[in-house]
């Protein structure tokens, strides 16, 4: 296998070029599939015998709350890599997925919110699944306010990756521990909260949703990246190339 | 109508649509501004050399 | 006398001429315990049901206000920098550190908290299990704090900063702490929560003084 094809991508200007080349091919299917998923959500998917027509948030809930956890994993195995290979491209990664990660997690919460309010009666409930998403977007918060607070940029990195990479080991054993003080306290809530197997004709659309978000997230970030690298390496000869053959 | 109210749950599965939506936009807004503002940030930079 | 017992000594010497920097953990730890009472009611039965979240999170709180002090004054003083250039393993130093900072800050609340356990109506042997608890949770609790001091080391103004690095990292200590502390006072077999505990101390231990050092060198140079 020829390494040196995916080594050179870890050059800034050849990733740079990768990224904005890339964006297109992940949002144009991202948008498609997001419309598709909400019109086989909000409209053809039949309503639920239990919950009615409310179940339909699952299509927003779902698909947010599973992208946030990827995502954060991303997150860290970019972080893992700028550590070992000190590579300033995984770094620009790492840093360019935390707010659109940190935004996925607060609409988790608030759909995840808007479903509990009218079926069980509170908009909170303390279970293990939204307790570890509260914790998952202060966990985010945390890296974003590191890389804001510390003025050398590779200073930064270095200090928020350490975060991420800690906050990823954390996160099944802050889960699980949730899980099991549940356990031990609100028996009564584990049937309510516990996910209702789904037939076919409400499954497509979730899963359609799910690569739809996933896709459209990869376009955004694509941009993101590219914008990150580039203000990293404003000085560089390349930089300087790329600019005057925009004009 | 049903479509609109959802059988009385409209305003919560329209709210989730809704703020789903706005978040997306707001994400892909502001990467296409922070690139061009960076853009801009470096064309500045090459003309003051 | 090789380095680490050096160091070892002079870090609790240290420490011991600023007795006032210990205080400040002391005095909120035995506050915050007591204030809940004052505002929420003190009849025994609970009493009982929040001894463990309250001690638990009393010591949360009185290592959150001196955190500063694991790693500040020995940057200010510049003997961070000695250690950080010395040729020893800066992992191994870190862990002697972590190690003097825990016996002089943390072992006074394991006094403490047995007073704090009977002002809760706790009776017997039932004190000797919070202490264990405070003993073994405070140890992990150490060993983040260290952590989050060492990557603000370098913030001007890292109070929002600690907080958020520290909560998410130490709730399962709180957790599971706090389920110690109810099951021994409810009479019930404690081997699980203290598993988990002792498990979480070996885990920050061993990985702990290895990720400060790195933030460590980061934070410095």
């Amino acid at each position: 296998m020829n390494l040196k094809q995916i080594y050179k991508y870890g050059s800034p200007p050849n990733y740079f070029k990768l990224s904005l080349k890339a964006e297109n091919w992940f949002l144009i299917p991202g948008i498609l599939l997001i419309i598709v998923g909400c019109l086989g959500g909000l409209f053809i998917a039949p309503p639920d015998y239990q919950m009615g027509h409310a179940f339909r948030i699952i299509y927003f809930h779902v698909p947010s709350a599973y992208l946030s956890m990827s995502a954060y994993a991303y997150m860290a195995g970019a972080a893992l890599v700028g550590i070992v290979w000190r590579s300033n491209v995984a770094f620009s990664v790492a840093k360019s997925i935390a707010p659109f990660g940190a935004s996925l997690t607060f609409l988790a919460l608030v759909t995840g919110m808007l479903w509990g309010k009218p079926m069980w009666g509170t908009a909170w409930v303390w279970d293990a699944r939204l307790t570890s998403q509260f914790i998952l977007l202060l966990l985010y918060l945390g890296y974003i306010l590191l890389h804001l607070s510390i003025r050398e940029q590779r200073k930064a990195d270095l200090a928020a990756s350490i975060l991420a990479l800690t906050g990823v080991i954390n996160l099944p054993i802050i889960h699980y521990s949730v899980v099991w003080w549940n356990t031990l306290h609100q028996a009564s809530t584990i049937s309510k909260l516990s996910s209702p197997s789904i037939t076919g004709d409400m499954l497509w659309p979730l899963l359609v949703m799910i690569f739809g978000y996933g896709f459209f997230f990869w376009g955004v970030i694509c941009r993101v990246v590219a914008s990150e690298i580039l203000k990293r390496e404003k000085r560089s000869k390349w930089a300087k190339q790329y600019i005057k053959e925009l004009q | 109508m049903d479509m609109l109210s959802m059988g009385d749950y409209g305003f919560f599965v329209w709210s989730s649509f809704l703020i789903s939506f706005l978040v997306f936009l707001i994400n892909y807004i502001s990467a296409q501004r922070q690139f061009t503002s960076v853009l801009n940030e470096v064309k500045s930079h090459n003309e003051n050399e | 006398m090789n380095i680490y017992q050096q160091l070892f000594l002079r870090d609790l010497k240290v420490s011991m001429k600023r007795w006032s920097d210990l205080l400040t953990g002391i005095i909120m730890f035995i506050l915050v315990a007591f204030i809940f009472p004052l505002i929420a009611g003190s009849d025994q039965d609970f009493m009982h049901r929040i001894i463990g979240p309250v001690i638990l999170l009393s010591s949360l709180l009185a290592s959150l206000i001196s955190m500063q002090n694991i790693f500040k004054p020995d940057l200010n003083n510049g003997s961070l920098e000695q250690l950080v250039l010395s040729t020893h393993s800066l992992s191994g130093l870190v862990f002697i550190k972590i190690l003097s900072y825990w016996i002089s800050s943390s072992l006074p609340l394991v006094v403490v908290s047995s007073l704090i356990a009977s002002a809760y109506y706790v009776t017997g042997i039932d004190i000797a299990k919070v202490m264990l608890t405070v003993l073994l949770a405070t140890t992990t609790l150490v060993n983040i704090n260290s952590l989050a001091a060492a990557l603000t080391l370098g913030v001007r103004y890292p109070g929002a900063l600690m907080t958020l690095i520290l909560f998410p990292l130490s709730l399962p200590i709180l957790m599971f702490g706090s389920k110690a502390i109810e099951y021994s006072i409810l009479g019930m077999d404690i081997s699980g929560p203290f598993y988990f505990l002792t498990g979480m101390m070996l885990l920050s231990f061993s990985l702990g003084p290895i990720a400060t050092a790195f933030a460590i060198r980061i934070s410095i140079d």
